[in-house]
């Protein structure tokens, strides 16, 4: 077990989505470029260093959907909104600021099923996913054919082999990171849910937007 | 383990009745209709004679061993019959009765099962149609069918299990084993296969299963079975999920994770009733077959396409004839035949032509789908000559009869006795083309 999920099953809560990142890149899963913030003077710092435009959220320990409570603001061009936006939020725990990236936005999640243990899955991700539903699934663990097959399998696939102005993937970045969370799911039984969506498919490569776990 | 429970040498029937109307009367009957050739003990506490043989009050009294029970009184007498059949030394008991988890009863199920487990007796059921090894001649079950075939077929419901038994006697190919699982007690679905996997008169194993009840299990004992798996599990959406709990007390599962778990175990998963049985008939006679193209020799040409429609857009290809396929076509069908895929032979063809086209075709296709779509006489020699040649190169042929009237019924029933089994519909055929692609 890692030794995040200990500390957070030990206080009793979910892990925070900074923790989650840092679990993620532990197993080999790239996560987007992210700073946490506790101060506007912070904030206004680190998000300079990333680059406007940046999104924030709040960081929680609750494992809730943070854009159903109003804890994401995407697409903060400056100074001032920024500012404007780490007094909205209050958050208790700071915020953590990430660029505004736009690319293909997959679906990447684990779960563990009563009667099967792990799962791992894949598809099209967004806000729109479960309309959409269009998800591979497979049980841990799995290997790399496993989980090229699974990736085939969907429509988002389609896209990703380059679509109109899209172009084409390096399918098998998307291939290490399911291979790779399957083995934290095998790891971390304890871990009941993994929601990373969206994460973008870049041309420069595959990363982490947004990470849940639910303990 | 379970050799005792489907090749007994001896069964006691627990609650045998001489009242015609009653199950332990049925079952008795059938078991001594069905031919049974070891020893049959009724057990009744009235005791006397039914159906010519002599009735036990008590298993007990039994003096030789007994290899099975097949228990059909109230539930709450389970558990005492239970403790006798531990007594008398019995591994192996069919429990018919319900009334015990699905009814709300889960305390005396378990207390049966405990007794059972401490006296090591594998349990079928409760709650059960019981079962029918053909090839054993005993139908400890209902309806009596006897035809001996290569399909064991496990359901957890009593009447699924019964209609694909009935259908495979219309086709007359018969089956293996029936298994009516009923609550799963003991026996489930993994132990089915790991016996199954090694019986010697079984091909396929056709499951109906409501609910998995290890996962983990259910996968590796299917990636080891050494003949296919055909499952239907239904409760794909949540009314459905809801109306299996209260049915046999499973867990449905979400279904997009047993679907996962098939496609990683090789089990082939059916939609439907219809298509369990199909799937089931095809595997027990036919090879899965690599590669996507697909040859269709037709009479109708309506049929091609109803079959072509389901081939597409199930990733096989029925692909263009081309021109050196087509002369040679040419010399072999009448003047106003198709030589497109599908070749369409039209209303006057005769099986000949079928072989003929067959046989021309043969390096151009990894698998064939035939149609008789007229009554075509001497259709069923045809098939069987093109079914060798087939089977010694490595193709897989599936076969549709439609529309042929008295001609058709004679023509399958020849086919199904050479153990080729017939589609009644292009589109069923097609599917099961798409089921036997690796």
């Amino acid at each position: 077990m890692h030794r995040i999920i200990e500390r957070a099953l030990r206080e009793g809560r979910f892990p925070t989505e900074p923790e989650c990142r840092e679990i993620l890149e532990d197993y080999g899963i790239p996560v987007l470029e992210y700073a946490v913030a506790k101060s506007e003077e912070e904030a206004v710092r680190v998000a300079e260093e990333i680059g406007y435009p940046v999104v924030m959220k709040i960081v929680t320990a609750k494992g809730e959907h943070k854009s159903d409570i109003g804890g994401v603001l995407l697409n903060i061009k400056d100074k001032d909104e920024l500012i404007k936006s780490f007094r909205e939020l209050k958050a208790p725990m700071g915020v953590l600021i990430s660029p505004m990236v736009s690319g293909v936005e997959l679906l990447i999640g684990a779960f563990q099923d009563e009667q099967f243990g792990g799962v791992v899955a894949f598809g099209t991700g967004g806000k729109f996913a479960e309309v959409y539903e269009d998800v591979a699934y497979r049980i841990t663990p799995i290997d790399a054919d496993t989980a090229m097959e699974m990736i085939r399998e969907t429509k988002v696939y389609r896209i990703l082999s380059g679509y109109r102005d899209v172009k084409a993937r390096d399918i098998n970045q998307i291939v290490k990171v399911l291979v790779n969370l399957s083995k934290l799911v095998e790891e971390n039984p304890e871990i009941r849910e993994i929601d990373l969506n969206p994460t973008f498919s870049l041309p420069e490569g595959v990363f982490v937007g947004d990470a849940r776990f639910i303990l | 383990m379970l050799r005792k429970m489907f090749y007994p040498e001896s069964v006691a029937v627990i609650g045998a009745s001489a009242d015609p109307r009653k199950l332990g009367h049925t079952i008795l009957k059938n078991i001594i209709d069905g031919g049974f050739s070891g020893k049959i003990y009724p057990i009744n506490p009235k005791g006397g004679e039914i159906l010519g043989l002599k009735v036990y009050q008590s298993i007990i009294d039994v003096q030789d061993d007994v290899d099975l029970a097949v228990i059909i009184i109230p539930a709450k007498l389970v558990p005492g019959v239970m403790e006798e059949l531990g007594k008398k030394g019995v591994k192996a008991a069919v429990i018919i009765t319900g009334g015990f988890r699905e009814a709300g009863n889960e305390e005396l199920e378990e207390q049966m099962l405990e007794i059972a487990k401490r006296n090591g007796i594998r349990v079928i059921g409760p709650n059960c149609q019981g079962i029918n090894n053909t090839h054993h001649q005993l139908c400890a079950s209902w309806p009596l069918i006897t035809l001996k075939g290569r399909i064991a077929i496990a359901s957890q419901s009593g009447t699924v299990a019964a209609a694909l038994a009935q259908w495979s006697q219309n086709d007359g190919i018969g089956f293996s084993t029936f298994v009516s699982l009923g609550n799963k007690s003991d026996v489930d679905e993994v132990d089915i296969i790991q016996f199954f996997s090694e019986d010697e008169n079984t091909a396929v194993i056709a499951l109906y299963v409501e609910g998995v009840k290890d996962g983990r299990r259910f996968i590796e004992a299917a990636k080891r079975c050494k003949k296919p798996i055909v499952v239907l599990k239904p409760g794909v959406t949540e009314r459905g999920a809801k109306a299996v709990e209260s049915h046999t007390k499973s867990m449905a599962g979400k279904d997009v994770v047993f679907e996962a778990a098939c496609r990683q175990s090789g089990v082939v998963r059916a939609k439907n009733l219809e298509e369990l049985y199909d799937f089931a008939k095809a595997f027990a006679y036919l090879k899965t077959f690599g590669g996507e193209r697909v040859l269709i020799i037709t009479s109708s040409g309506g049929s091609g396409i109803l079959a072509i429609d389901v081939l597409e857009s199930n990733g096989l290809n029925v692909f263009e004839t081309d021109e050196k396929l087509k002369a040679k076509l040419r010399e072999l069908v009448p003047a106003h035949a198709i030589l497109d895929n599908p070749i369409d032979l039209t209303g006057d063809a005769t099986a000949e032509m079928y072989l003929n086209v067959f046989k021309a075709s043969f390096d151009y296709a990894d698998a064939f789908l035939l149609i008789f779509g007229d009554p075509i006489e001497g259709a069923a020699n045809a098939v069987i000559e093109i079914s060798e040649i087939a089977k010694k190169e490595g193709k897989t042929v599936v076969v549709s009869f439609l529309g042929g009237g008295e001609i058709e019924r004679e023509e399958v029933a020849k086919m199904h006795k050479h153990g080729i089994p017939v589609f009644p519909t292009p589109e069923r055929a097609a599917k099961v083309l798409v089921a036997l692609k690796r």
